[in-house]
C-alpha cells in the first residue's frame, strides 16, 4: 500500500493546503506496544466490597496490566469462571484519570477538592501530629476508623485494626454501617450471619427469594439459580419490583414495599393451620416447645418452677445459658438442657398449662408454639392480602396465591429462602427476617444440603480467629456504633437511655475519622450528617486512604494513596464460596502509592513517638509480623538506601508473613492451608461438613450441638447469650421486645415508627418509597468512574419510576428529575418501568457526587435506630444497623 | 463579467471544499455526522445524484440515433460533455467517503466481483470514457473546421467526409453507450437495492426509480448547459421543449413509482417496510414535502417549457427535487434495518462518546438523526464547484458551436 | 477442517454484559466502540422489562458478529478486505480495508464498527466527554498487546487501531489461533456461552445443538449465522456446567 500512500501525498501536495493540513492523516497512533515485550500472567483476586472475591489472571506486558480474565481455577468446575464486567475492567480504575499519585494535604476549604501534593514523610508526620493532639485532648477513642468488609483483605485491613488496637481507637463496624447486618440472625439463631455457598443452591428444589437481586448483586453466583431451575427447582421471587432476578424466576410475586413479614406470617399460618409443619424438627431444634409465662411474658425458667427447682439447681450450665421448661406429655413439666439438642422429652406444643412457682404462685404458661399459633391467626390470607396487594391488583388472586405458595413451600423440599439485604435494610427488617426464618424452621428446612435461609449482603463474617494479626500484642479492638455517631438526637433520647444496656459511645464524640476501603461521604453520609460534621468542625481530622480520588477523598484533610488488588499481597476469605485465596502483585504500585500495611506501620511508628506508652515504644518493630523486616527498612532509611521499591518489597514480605501468621494461628478451619498452597491457587476451608460444603447449622442439626455456632472473632459466650435456650428462638423476652409487642415475629407497616413519627406531615408530602438498590455497573461507589461502565449506562444516573408515578408527576421518559424530601435530594434521568411498584422510586446508589450535580442519594436517608438493636452490644453482630430504604420521598421534573 | 464572477465564486468554493476535505483527511470521518448506525450520508447521496445527472448524454444521443429526434443534434455534444463530467463526478464523489482513500488502488489490485462496487466503477468509468469519445466524435468536424492552434485545419471536402464519419461513428457509439447509460443507474441502484438488511432499498423497484430520476435530471442538466452555451435560440426551442417533456414525463414516472412503493409499504401497515416509510412521514416530512413539491412543480413547468425562464426554473427545480430525493435514500435505510424485533430496533454503538458531564449522550442508539455536517457540506459544495468549473471550462473551450455562430 | 461456531444459551444468560466488557477490554476498543452488545429485547433500558403487568419479560440478547456462513459483508466488500477464513471465521484485514463502509450497510446485525478517528483521540475525547479531567495514565491502553496475523500474513488484530477502517468481532482470532477460547466465552459468569467446532460431531457445541431447540438471528435472510441461540425455556436434561478455557480442537 506504500504506492498509493505516496501517490496520495503527491496528490495532496498539489493543492495549496497540503502543508498545513492533511498530514495528520499519516500520523501513527501513539504506540503503547511494540511486539517486543514479554507477556506474563499473575493470578490475583478481585475484591471490592461486593465480596465476590473472584480469582483473576492479570496479563502483564511491559509492566502494565493489559487484560484481566477470570482465573477459573476453582477445583469445582461449577465455580468457573467467577467474575464480572467490573472485575474485567478494573484497569480503568488502576490506570484511570482519578488514580491517586502522591500523598495530598488539603489547602482549600473542606470538600472543595484543593490539595497540595506532599512527600510521604510530610503527610505521615502531619497526620501523626494531628492525631496525637486529638488523642491527648479528647481521648484515643475519639479517633474512629473504618475498614469495611474484612474478608476481602485480612492483611491490610488487619494492619489498620492492629494500629487502632495499639492506641485504643474506635472502629466503626462496616456491617452495621452498611446496614448489611440482618438483625434477625442474632435474635433467632444467635449468630452473626449464615449462608450457603452458592454451589449449594443447586441442591434446592424450591428457592424463594425475598427482595434479593441475585442476578445483579451476586453476579458470579447467579448462574446457580438458573442451574437449580434447570434441575427442576422452582424459583419464586417476592419483590415489589420486577428485577432481572424476577425475570429468571418461575414466579414473581409483587407485594407492597416492606410487607414481607405479613406475607411470611400468612404462609406460616397456612402451614400451621394445615399441620404441614415438621413437628419433629420444631420440637427438637426450636424454642417452640418452651413455655412462656402469661403474667410476665417471660419464658418460664426451670429454677422458677417449684417442682423443678431442685433439678435445675443441679444442672450445670454456663452463665450464658438458661434452663427453660417444656410440658412433657408423659412426665409433665420438664427442664430443657440448653447444652444439647438431643431431645429427652416429648413436649406438648399446644395448649395452656398452669404451673406452680417456687414462691407458690400459680401462673398460666403456654408453649411458644401455642403463642405463635395464636399470633399468626391474625395473618389470614384475606387480611394479609389487604396488606401486601399492590394498588389496582386483585386481592382475591393474592389470597389464592398465598395459600398456594404456602402449600408449595411447606411440601417441596429442600427449600432455600434468600433474604435480600435491600429487604432487611428497613426499620423493621429484623421482623421480616424472623418471620422468614419461621418458614424454614416450621418446615424443617435447615442444616441440610439445599435447605435453609441465607442472606447475601456484603459478607462480614470473619472465617477464623485473626487476633494474632488484627490486634497488637493482644490489645483489644474497641468498637463504636456508626449510627450513634450519625444520630446524635438518638444518643440523647429517652428511648436510648431506657433500653441501652451495653452500646458504648466515645465520651467526647468522634473527632478524627480515618477510613480505608470505603467512600463514606457518598455511601454513608446519611441526611448529610458527615458533611455537616466536616463543615462545622466537629470532625477535627479526616484522613482517607484509597487508590483513587473519591468524593470522600475530596472531603479529607489528608489523602494517603493506597493500592489496588493487583499491586500487593493480600489474603481473602469471603463467604459466597469457601475459598481462601491470595492476592498477588501483578505490577509495581503506580506512582508513589504504597501498600496499606506500610502506611499503617509508618503511622504507628510516628505515633508511638508522640504517645506516652513505653511498651509500644519498645515493641514498635513488631508492627510488622517479622521485626527484622521493620528494622531492615529503618536501616535503609539511615544509610540512605531507602527507595520506594525497597519499602514495597519489604511490605510485600511483611504481608506474606502476616498471611502465614493468620494461617498458623487460625485453628482447625485453616489447618493445613499454607502459603505454598495458596500461591498455587484457591484452597477450600476445612468446614466441618461432608465435602467441606458450606451448609449453615450442619453441626447443630446433624450433631445436635446447641445453637449458636461461634461467630468469629467474638467468644461464644458473647453470642450464646442471645439464644440462652441453645435453640432457634422465635420468642424474644427482653423488655424492649415486650414493650414493642415484638416478642414473636409480627408485621409492622413501614414509616409508621419512623418517617411519620418524625414528621406527621411526611405522610402527605412524601408519598413514595425511596429505594436505593445496587447497580450492575458498580460495587457501591467503586467503578462509579469506570469509563466502560459509564458507557453502558449512557453516562446517566437514573431514577426508575412506574409510568403511573411518572404521569402523576408530569414526568416523561428521559426527563431529568429530582427525588427529594426534607433532608435532601438527588438528580437522575427518568426511566419508566412497568415492573416497578407504583409507590416506589428507585435510585441506583453508588454514583459519585460528581455525577449527581453535587447532590447525594444519601442526603435523603436517615440514621434510624431501632431499640431492639441496642439490647446487646456485640459489634457487627448485635448492634444498630442502618435502614437505607426507610425513606419517604417525592419526585419532580427539573430543568437544569 | 458575470461569467468571471461566477468562476471566481466557484474557485473560492472549490478551494473551501478542498480545505474541508484536507481537514477531514487530517481528523478522520469523525468530522462528518455519519456514525456507525448511519454509515453513509451526503457523499453517497451525492454519488447517486451525480450518476443520475450524467444521464443527459444518453437521453439526447439515443433520442437522435435510436428514436430519430433530429432536433437534438445541435446540442448533442453539450449533452455528452455533461454526461462525462457527471460520470466522473460520481466517481470522485465517493472519494471523500472513503476512510482510506490512500488505499484506493486496492480497488484495482484486489477487486471483489461479487461486490457491486467494482462493477459500478467499471460501468461508470466506461460510460465516462464513452461519453468523452462520443463528444470527441461529435466535435471532430468542428475541430477540423477550426484547427487546433493552427494545425489540423481541414478543407471543405475533407470536412464533409469528416462530418459523415462523425455521423457514422456517432451512430455506432450511441447503441454501445446506451446499455452503459442504463447500467450506471441500475448498478448504482443495485449497490443499494441488493441489501436485504435495508428494507428501504431492498427490492426491484429501486433501479427503475433511479432511471426515472436520471431521465428527469439528465435532460434538465442538458437544458441548463445548452442554455449556457447557445442561449434560448429559436432553432433549439424544439429541442428544449422536447427535453423538458422527457424530464417532465420521467418526473411523473418517478413520482408514480415512488408513491406506488409507498402504497405497497403502507398497505400492510406494519413491519420494517412500513416503518421505513413511517420515518419519511414522521421525521422527514419537510424534506419529503419539498422533494415532491420541486419534482411536481418541475414536471408541470417543463411539460410546456415555452420560455427561457420556465426552462431554467423547471430544470433547476427538478434537480433540487431529485437531490432531496437522493438525500431521503439514507435516513429510512439506516434507521430501520433488519435487526428489529417487533418494532424494537437493536441499538448500535455510535463509535464515539458525545456530550459532557451534565448533558451526557448515549453510546448505543437505535436511531440516528442525520444531517450533514459543515465539513460534509463544504466538501460536497467543493466538489460540485470543481465539477461546474470543469464543465464551464469545457463548455467554453470546446468548439460546441458551428463556425459563424457568435460566441 | 474446523468450522467455528458459538452457542449462547438465552436461558442461562443473565444479561450481565460481562461478555461485552471483556470483549472491549481484550480487543482494545476505545470508548464509543463495541464489538459485542447485550440488550433487553423490546426495552429502551437494559434490564428493564418490556410488556405490561403481569406479562413482563426481560430477555437478554447478546450479539457478537454472527460469522455468517453466507456473509453479506464479505460479498459486498469491494476489495476483499473482509473475508471468510477456512475455519469459517469472518475477518477484516486492517491493512487492506479502504474504509468504504459498504459492509456496515450490508451487515444485518449492526455489529460492524468504524474507526471514525484516531484511537488515541477517541480515548482522550471519550474521557473528556464523560467529564474526566484527564485520560489513562501516560499512554496506557488496555487490550491484548500483540499484533496478530493470519497464516497468510493478513493483519487481523492490532491494539493500535488504524483509523478509517472497519472492525468487528473476530471470534478473538488472536486467542483461538492459540487454542484458547474467545474472551467472551471465558468471561461469561453465566456459563451461557459455548464455543467450538461445528463440524466435529463430538464437540460440545455440536452435542448441545443436536440436543434441542435453538435458533439463529434473522435466519430468513439466509446469512447462515454460526452463532446459535438456545431458546429461553426449561431443559431438564441440562444443568451441567460447561467451562474450559481451551479449545477442544487440536491445532
Ligand atoms: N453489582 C453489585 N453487586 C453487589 C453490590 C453492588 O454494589 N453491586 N453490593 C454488594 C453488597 S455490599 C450488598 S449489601 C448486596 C445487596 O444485595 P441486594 O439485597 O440484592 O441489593 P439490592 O439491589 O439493593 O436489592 C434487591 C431487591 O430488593 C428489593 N426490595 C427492596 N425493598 C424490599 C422489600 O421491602 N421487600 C422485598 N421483598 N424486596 C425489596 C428491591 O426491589 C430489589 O429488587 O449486594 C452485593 N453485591
Ligand atoms: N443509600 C444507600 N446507601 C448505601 C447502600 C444502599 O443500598 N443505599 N448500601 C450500603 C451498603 S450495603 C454498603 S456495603 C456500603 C458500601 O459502601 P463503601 O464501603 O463505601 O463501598 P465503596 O463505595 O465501594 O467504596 C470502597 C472504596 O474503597 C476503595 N478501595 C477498594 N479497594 C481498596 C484497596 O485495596 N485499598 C484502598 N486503600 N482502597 C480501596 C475504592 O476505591 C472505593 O473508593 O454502602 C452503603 N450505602
Ligand atoms: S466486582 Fe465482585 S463479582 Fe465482579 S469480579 Fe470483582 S469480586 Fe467478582
Ligand atoms: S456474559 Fe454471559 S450471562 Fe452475561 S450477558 Fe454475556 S452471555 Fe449473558
Ligand atoms: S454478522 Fe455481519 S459482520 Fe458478521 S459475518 Fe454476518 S454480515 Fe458479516
Ligand atoms: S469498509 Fe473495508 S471491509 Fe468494509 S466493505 Fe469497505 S473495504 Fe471492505
Ligand atoms: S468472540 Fe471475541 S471478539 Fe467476538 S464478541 Fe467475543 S470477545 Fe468479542
Ligand atoms: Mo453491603
Amino acid at each position: 500500500m506504500k504506492v498509493s500512500r505516496r501517490d496520495f501525498i503527491k496528490l495532496s501536495a498539489a493543492t495549496a493546503f497540503a502543508s498545513g493540513l492533511g498530514l495528520g492523516y499519516f500520523q501513527k497512533s501513539r504506540g503503547v506496544q511494540q511486539n517486543a515485550g514479554e507477556i506474563k500472567t499473575v493470578r490475583s483476586v478481585c475484591s471490592p466490597n461486593c465480596t465476590g472475591a473472584c480469582g483473576f489472571d492479570a496479563l502483564v506486558y511491559n509492566g502494565r496490566i493489559e487484560t484481566l480474565t477470570q482465573a477459573a481455577d476453582y477445583p469445582e468446575p461449577e465455580y468457573n469462571p467467577r467474575g464480572c464486567l467490573r472485575g474485567q475492567s478494573m484497569m480503568n480504575l488502576i490506570y484511570g484519570p482519578d488514580r491517586l499519585k502522591r500523598p495530598l494535604i488539603r489547602v482549600g476549604k473542606r470538600g472543595e477538592g484543593k490539595f497540595k501534593a506532599v512527600s510521604w514523610d510530610e503527610a505521615l508526620d502531619y497526620v501523626a501530629d494531628r492525631l496525637a493532639d486529638i488523642m491527648k485532648r479528647h481521648g484515643p477513642e475519639s479517633v474512629a476508623i473504618s475498614i469495611q468488609v474484612p474478608g476481602t483483605g485480612y492483611v491490610h485491613k488487619g494492619a489498620m485494626m492492629r494500629l487502632a488496637s495499639m492506641f485504643g481507637w474506635s472502629a466503626l463496624h462496616g456491617y452495621t454501617m452498611n446496614g448489611d447486618l440482618p438483625a434477625f440472625w442474632s435474635q433467632t439463631f444467635g449468630v452473626q450471619t449464615e449462608e450457603f455457598e452458592s454451589l449449594e443452591w443447586t441442591n434446592s428444589k424450591y428457592i424463594a427469594i425475598f427482595g434479593s437481586n441475585i442476578m445483579v448483586t451476586r453476579l458470579p453466583d447467579a448462574k446457580f439459580v438458573n442451574i437449580a431451575a434447570e434441575r427442576g427447582a422452582k424459583v419464586v421471587v417476592v419483590d415489589p419490583n420486577f428485577s432481572p432476578t424476577a425475570a429468571k424466576a418461575d414466579e414473581w410475586v409483587q407485594i407492597n414495599p416492606s410487607t414481607d413479614s405479613a406475607f411470611a406470617l400468612a404462609i406460616a399460618r397456612e402451614i400451621i393451620e394445615n399441620r404441614l409443619y415438621d413437628e419433629e424438627f420444631i420440637k427438637t431444634y426450636t424454642d417452640m416447645p418452651l413455655l412462656v409465662r402469661m403474667d410476665t411474658q417471660k419464658r418460664l425458667m426451670a429454677k422458677e418452677v417449684k417442682e423443678l427447682e431442685e433439678i435445675a439447681g443441679k444442672l450445670n450450665v454456663p452463665e450464658y445459658r438458661d434452663v427453660f421448661v417444656v410440658y412433657d406429655v408423659n412426665e409433665g413439666f420438664k427442664p430443657v438442657n440448653p447444652e444439647t439438642l438431643e431431645r429427652d422429652f416429648e413436649p406438648a406444643i399446644e395448649g395452656e398449662f398452669e404451673v406452680e412457682l417456687v414462691d407458690g404462685k400459680r401462673v398460666k404458661v403456654k408453649p411458644v408454639f401455642q403463642l405463635l399459633k395464636e399470633e399468626v391467626q391474625k395473618y389470614t390470607p384475606e387480611k394479609v392480602a389487604e396488606i401486601i396487594t399492590p394498588p389496582n391488583r386483585n386481592k382475591g388472586e393474592y389470597v389464592d396465591m398465598i395459600k398456594r405458595l404456602a402449600f408449595e413451600m411447606a411440601t417441596v423440599k429442600p427449600l432455600h429462602i434468600i433474604y435480600g439485604a435491600s429487604n432487611y435494610q428497613w426499620y423493621h427488617g429484623d421482623l421480616k427476617g424472623r418471620a422468614l426464618a419461621l418458614i424454614v424452621a416450621l418446615t424443617g428446612n435447615l442444616g441440610k444440603s439445599g435447605a435453609g435461609i441465607s442472606t447475601y449482603a456484603g459478607q462480614f463474617k470473619i472465617r477464623w480467629p485473626l487476633g494474632a494479626w488484627w490486634s497488637f500484642k493482644g490489645r483489644k479492638n474497641k468498637w463504636v456504633t456508626y449510627l450513634l455517631w450519625m444520630n446524635k438526637e438518638y444518643r440523647q433520647s429517652e428511648e436510648f437511655k431506657k433500653y441501652n444496656r451495653e452500646t458504648p459511645y466515645p465520651k467526647n464524640d468522634v473527632k478524627a475519622f480515618l477510613f480505608g476501603w470505603n467512600n463514606p461521604f457518598d455511601q454513608h453520609n446519611m441526611a448529610n450528617r458527615m458533611i455537616e460534621y466536616a463543615e462545622n468542625g466537629d470532625l477535627e481530622l479526616i484522613v482517607a486512604i484509597d487508590f483513587q480520588m473519591t468524593t470522600s477523598c475530596k472531603w479529607a484533610d489528608v489523602v494517603l494513596p493506597g493500592v489496588a488488588w493487583y499491586e500487593k499481597y493480600e489474603l481473602t476469605a469471603t463467604i459466597l464460596h469457601p475459598y481462601v485465596q491470595l492476592q498477588q502483585p501483578a505490577i509495581e504500585p503506580l506512582f508513589e502509592c504504597m501498600p496499606e500495611i506500610w502506611i499503617f506501620k509508618e503511622l504507628a511508628k510516628r505515633l508511638v513517638q508522640k504517645w506516652n506508652d513505653e511498651e509500644l515504644k519498645s515493641s514498635i518493630s513488631e508492627f510488622y509480623p517479622d521485626p527484622e523486616l521493620f528494622d531492615e527498612e529503618e536501616r535503609a532509611r539511615k544509610d540512605g538506601t531507602w527507595s520506594f521499591r525497597l519499602a514495597r518489597n519489604i511490605a510485600h514480605k511483611a504481608s506474606l508473613k502476616a498471611v502465614e501468621l493468620m494461617l498458623k494461628t487460625g485453628g482447625e478451619l485453616v489447618e493445613g492451608i499454607t502459603l505454598e498452597k495458596l500461591l498455587k491457587g484457591p484452597v477450600r476451608l476445612n468446614l466441618p461438613t461432608p465435602n467441606k460444603r458450606q451448609i449453615p447449622f450442619w453441626e447443630q442439626i446433624n450433631l445436635k450441638k446447641p445453637f449458636p455456632p461461634q461467630s468469629y472473632p467474638v467468644p461464644l459466650q458473647k453470642t450464646a447469650r442471645f439464644v440462652k435456650s441453645g435453640r432457634i428462638e422465635f420468642y424474644k423476652e427482653e423488655d424492649v421486645f415486650i414493650d414493642l409487642g415484638e416478642t414473636l415475629p409480627v408485621h409492622k407497616d413501614p414509616f409508621v415508627d419512623t418517617e411519620y413519627r418524625l414528621n406527621p406531615e411526611a405522610k402527605r408530602k412524601y408519598r413514595y418509597f425511596y429505594i436505593t438498590r445496587n447497580a450492575l455497573y458498580r460495587v457501591h461507589s467503586t467503578h462509579s468512574n469506570n469509563i466502560t461502565m459509564l458507557e453502558l449506562q449512557d453516562f446517566r444516573p437514573r431514577v426508575w419510576l412506574h409510568p403511573i408515578t411518572a404521569k402523576e408527576n408530569g414526568i416523561a421518559e428521559g426527563d431529568l428529575v429530582e427525588v427529594y424530601n426534607d433532608r435532601g435530594r438527588v438528580y437522575g434521568y427518568a426511566v419508566l418501568d412497568e415492573g416497578l411498584h407504583p409507590s416506589v422510586i428507585i435510585f441506583e446508589q453508588g454514583w459519585w457526587s460528581r455525577y449527581l450535580r453535587g447532590t447525594s442519594y444519601n442526603s435523603l436517608t436517615f440514621p434510624w435506630i431501632k431499640p431492639t438493636h441496642i439490647v446487646y452490644f456485640v459489634p457487627g453482630i448485635w448492634e444498630p444497623t442502618t435502614a437505607w430504604n426507610e425513606v419517604a420521598c417525592a419526585v419532580r421534573k427539573v430543568e437544569v | 463579467m458575470k461569467f468571471k464572477a461566477l468562476v471566481a465564486v466557484l474557485v473560492a468554493l472549490a478551494a473551501l471544499g478542498m480545505a474541508a476535505w484536507l481537514y477531514q483527511l487530517q481528523e478522520g470521518l469523525i468530522v462528518t455526522n455519519m456514525r456507525n448506525p448511519f454509515s453513509w450520508g451526503l457523499y453517497i447521496a451525492m454519488w447517486a445524484f451525480f450518476v443520475g445527472t450524467a444521464a443527459g448524454g444518453l437521453v439526447v444521443s439515443s433520442a437522435i440515433y435510436i428514436f430519430g429526434a433530429r432536433e437534438f443534434k445541435p446540442i448533442a455534444p453539450v449533452a455528452s460533455t455533461t454526461a462525462f463530467i457527471f460520470a466522473v463526478g460520481a466517481m470522485v464523489m465517493v472519494l471523500p467517503d472513503l476512510g482510506r482513500v490512500d488505499r484506493i488502488l486496492n480497488m484495482f489490485l484486489y477487486p471483489n466481483f461479487s461486490s457491486l462496487l467494482p462493477w459500478d466503477l467499471i460501468v461508470l468509468s466506461t460510460y465516462a470514457f464513452l461519453s468523452a469519445i462520443y463528444t470527441y466524435v461529435l466535435l471532430m468536424p468542428r475541430i477540423a473546421e477550426r484547427g487546433v492552434l493552427g494545425f489540423l485545419k481541414k478543407d471543405a471536402t475533407d470536412l464533409e467526409s469528416l462530418r459523415q464519419k462523425s455521423e457514422k461513428y456517432a451512430k455506432v457509439l450511441a447503441p454501445i453507450a446506451l446499455p452503459f447509460a442504463i447500467l450506471i443507474h441500475t448498478v448504482t441502484a443495485w449497490v443499494l437495492a441488493t441489501q436485504l438488511s435495508r428494507p428501504w432499498w431492498y427490492g426491484g423497484l429501486l433501479a427503475p426509480t433511479f432511471i426515472a430520476a436520471a431521465i428527469a435530471t439528465g435532460p434538465a442538466v442538458v437544458i441548463l448547459a445548452s442554455l449556457f452555451v447557445y442561449g434560448y435560440e429559436d432553432r433549439l426551442k424544439n429541442a428544449y421543449r422536447l427535453l423538458g417533456k422527457i424530464s417532465a414525463a420521467s418526473s411523473a414516472a418517478l413520482l408514480f413509482m415512488y408513491y406506488n412503493d409507498f402504497l405497497v409499504r403502507y398497505w400492510w401497515g406494519e413491519g420494517l417496510e412500513y416503518e421505513a416509510l413511517a420515518i419519511v412521514f414522521r421525521d422527514y416530512l419537510h424534506i419529503h414535502f419539498l422533494e415532491v413539491l420541486f419534482i411536481l412543480f418541475s414536471a408541470i413547468v417543463l411539460a410546456k417549457a415555452t420560455t427561457r425562464a420556465r426552462l431554467i426554473i423547471g430544470s433547476v427545480s427538478v434537480n433540487v427535487g431529485v437531490l432531496l430525493h437522493r438525500f431521503l435514500l439514507m435516513p429510512p435505510a439506516y434507521n430501520v434495518f433488519a435487526f428489529s424485533i417487533e418494532g424494537w430496533q437493536y441499538p448500535i454503538a455510535v463509535g464515539e462518546v458525545r456530550g459532557d458531564l451534565f448533558s451526557p449522550q448515549p453510546v448505543f442508539v437505535d436511531y440516528w438523526s442525520y444531517s450533514p455536517s459543515a465539513v460534509e457540506i463544504a466538501v460536497t459544495v467543493g466538489i460540485v464547484a470543481v465539477l461546474s468549473l470543469v464543465l464551464l471550462t469545457l463548455l467554453k473551450a470546446l468548439p460546441l458551436k458551428d463556425v459563424g455562430e457568435k460566441a | 477442517m474446523v468450522r467455528y461456531g458459538m452457542v449462547i444459551d438465552l436461558n442461562r444468560c443473565i444479561g450481565c454484559r460481562s461478555c461485552a466488557v471483556i470483549c472491549k477490554i481484550h480487543n482494545s476498543l476505545p470508548p464509543g466502540t463495541w464489538w459485542h452488545r447485550v440488550e433487553t429485547v423490546g426495552s429502551k433500558e437494559h434490564q428493564t422489562p418490556s410488556g405490561d403487568y403481569p406479562n413482563l419479560t426481560e430477555l437478554y440478547l447478546p450479539v457478537p458478529c454472527m460469522h455468517c456462513d453466507n456473509p453479506p459483508c464479505v460479498k459486498v466488500c469491494p476489495v476483499g478486505a473482509t473475508w471468510k477464513r477456512e475455519d469459517g471465521v469472518v475477518l477484516v484485514d486492517f491493512e487492506r480495508c479502504i474504509g468504504c463502509r459498504y459492509c456496515m450497510t450490508a451487515c444485518p446485525y449492526g455489529v460492524r464498527q468504524f474507526n471514525w478517528e484516531d484511537k488515541d483521540k477517541a480515548v482522550e475525547k471519550g474521557f473528556k466527554a464523560a467529564g474526566f479531567e484527564g485520560e489513562y495514565v501516560e499512554g496506557y491502553r488496555h487490550g491484548y498487546p500483540i499484533d496478530h496475523r493470519t497464516k497468510d500474513g493478513r493483519l487481523v488484530y492490532t491494539p493500535k487501531r488504524p483509523r478509517g477502517v472497519v472492525e468487528k468481532c473476530t471470534f478473538c482470532v488472536q486467542y483461538i489461533d492459540k487454542g484458547l477460547k474467545p474472551a467472551c466465552v471465558r468471561g461469561c459468569p453465566g456459563n451461557a456461552r459455548i464455543f467450538g467446532d461445528l463440524d466435529d460431531p463430538n464437540s460440545e457445541i455440536s452435542k448441545v445443538l443436536r440436543d434441542g431447540a435453538h435458533t439463529r438471528l434473522l435466519e430468513d435472510l439466509g446469512t447462515e449465522p454460526k452463532v446459535f441461540y438456545l431458546l429461553p425455556m426449561k431443559r431438564a436434561e441440562r444443568g451441567e456446567v460447561r467451562y474450559s478455557p481451551e479449545l477442544e480442537v487440536k491445532l
